[in-house]
């Protein structure tokens, strides 16, 4: 009697242990959380996303370009005629934006330098 | 013999790891639009000329899309009556403020009770802050708003001059939903106080769609409902002279206001025109870089975040006394001032 007990236990071990590292597996192979990125809204929809990790330009439709440099987004040039988005401040801390009415753009920065941040006035 | 006590070894533990998948499936399906997301938001660029964004905490995915349409549309009413730049679409019941302002108003005709409501506020409003608020002062607000569009250079003396002998509530009468003007030139601007008004609506819609953790944001003007998962909302003053945030805090339930000098301006000739107009000068108020009020009442709010930026502190400070609301003003050198409260909620 003893001895089938003891089976039982060591089989159930076995499972459970079995069990969580594939659930460590699943966990580890699961996309790490994203770092800070800059979200584009055209209209409501958003239409971009990007990683700001590295420099780059990136154009936006051909409404403006987006300037990455060191974490921060600015609007390096634009169509619209009072170029406000263009001389906004760069932006890098979460939940900033810049937005550009004319075009129905918003530009805003997703999980940034300051996370808890929900939002900047 | 050997197999029969296998099976009854195996019984045990495999009745329990069935157990475990059973529960694990209940947990991370159900159908899809009813499950709770920990943040949802939307972005609205079609109201208050400005961008607005709705955020909904711990709301299913079902209950934040009928919210964020509810909401949409309230704002999009309150918008087209509130709005002087644009004729409204058809008939209306009820007189907007733009035939009000075109003089395509028959003041025997009843105002739409919003339109009266936030008229009435607004009066009250400008006796309360010695006329330092001012919504009917549409004459002289409208050759700055040209100017801020790049339409003009900046408003003459003069023209300044005679937009301002139009200007105050002396001579509007609002009585049984109607209103009567002395004075056939007074034209009105609601814009500081529409989104204010706006947002306390919006917030009264969200809340009847299920919504009670939630912040409106109306292009600077947020009310803020309930709490995040991870608990207060967090709003960063931008620091009017740098990149960087001046100060941080952290709030529920009331709306945070901030009048900057920084907002909708334009440099001409390396002076920087902003869209801030004290009604005794009509000219931008130069004593700030910003002025940021915490008040339980969004209206209120948006009306002394304009009143307190054209006040000497002394008298912005018994005004937000008598309204309950806390207040940071920044000055130009980068110093501050606050309320007693105010810095209760920089955590």
């Amino acid at each position: 009697m003893k001895g089938k007990h003891g089976r039982s236990w060591i089989l159930l071990i076995c499972i459970l242990a079995a069990a969580s590292a594939l659930f460590g597996l699943f966990r580890l192979l699961r996309p790490s959380e994203p770092g800070a990125r800059v979200e584009v809204i055209k209209q409501g929809e958003r239409i971009g996303v990007y990683d700001l990790s590295e420099d780059r330009d990136i154009p936006v439709l051909d409404l403006c370009v987006l300037s990455v440099r060191g974490g921060a987004v600015s609007v390096q040039s634009s169509v619209c005629p009072r170029q406000v988005c263009v001389h906004h401040r760069p932006i890098s801390a979460n939940g900033d934006t810049i937005v550009c009415l004319p075009n129905n753009l918003v530009i805003r920065i997703l999980g940034g330098s300051d996370p808890e941040t929900d939002f900047i006035l | 013999m050997k197999k029969k006590r296998f099976l009854r070894a195996v019984r045990l533990p495999v009745l329990l790891l069935a157990a475990v998948c059973l529960f694990a499936s209940f947990a991370c399906c159900g159908e899809a639009g009813d499950a709770i997301l920990e943040k949802q938001s939307v972005t609205f660029t079609d109201v208050f000329d400005t961008v607005t964004e709705f955020t909904v905490c711990s709301v299913s995915e079902r209950t934040f899309r009928k919210a964020s349409e509810a909401v949409h549309a309230e704002l999009l009413r309150l918008h087209s009556l509130f709005d002087i730049y644009t004729a409204p679409d058809g008939e209306n019941e009820y007189a907007t403020l733009y035939e009000i302002n075109e003089r395509t108003y028959d003041p025997s005709r009843e105002l739409n009770p919003d339109l009266f409501s936030i008229l009435e506020k607004a009066e009250s409003f400008w006796n309360l802050s010695g006329q330092k608020l001012n919504c009917a002062m549409g004459t002289v607000l409208t050759l700055w708003h040209d100017c801020m569009e790049g339409k003009t250079g900046v408003p003459s003396a003069e023209d300044l001059s005679s937009a301002a002998e139009h200007i105050g509530f002396d001579s509007v009468l609002l009585q049984n939903g109607k209103l009567s003007l002395t004075d056939k030139s007074v034209r009105f601007d609601l814009g500081a106080a529409a989104k204010g008004y706006a947002a306390e609506y919006a917030s009264a819609v969200a809340k009847e769609n299920g919504c009670s953790n939630f912040a409106l944001n109306l292009g600077g003007n947020v009310l803020l409902s309930g709490k995040k998962p991870s608990g207060d909302w967090v709003i960063g003053i931008q620091d009017p002279d740098g990149d960087g945030i001046f100060t941080k805090v952290y709030v529920t339930d009331c709306s945070v206001v901030t009048s900057g000098n920084y907002q909708r301006c334009r440099d001409i000739d390396g002076v920087r025109y902003h869209h801030i107009i004290d009604p005794e000068t009509c000219m931008p108020a130069g004593r700030y870089d910003s002025v940021t009020v915490i008040c339980h009442d969004s209206l209120n709010a948006d009306m002394l975040s304009t009143a307190l930026f054209c006040m000497p502190e002394d008298d912005g400070e018994r005004l937000a006394k008598t309204c309950g609301a806390e207040i940071l003003w920044i000055y130009p050198d980068g110093s501050a001032k606050r309320t007693e409260g105010f810095s209760d909620y920089e955590g």
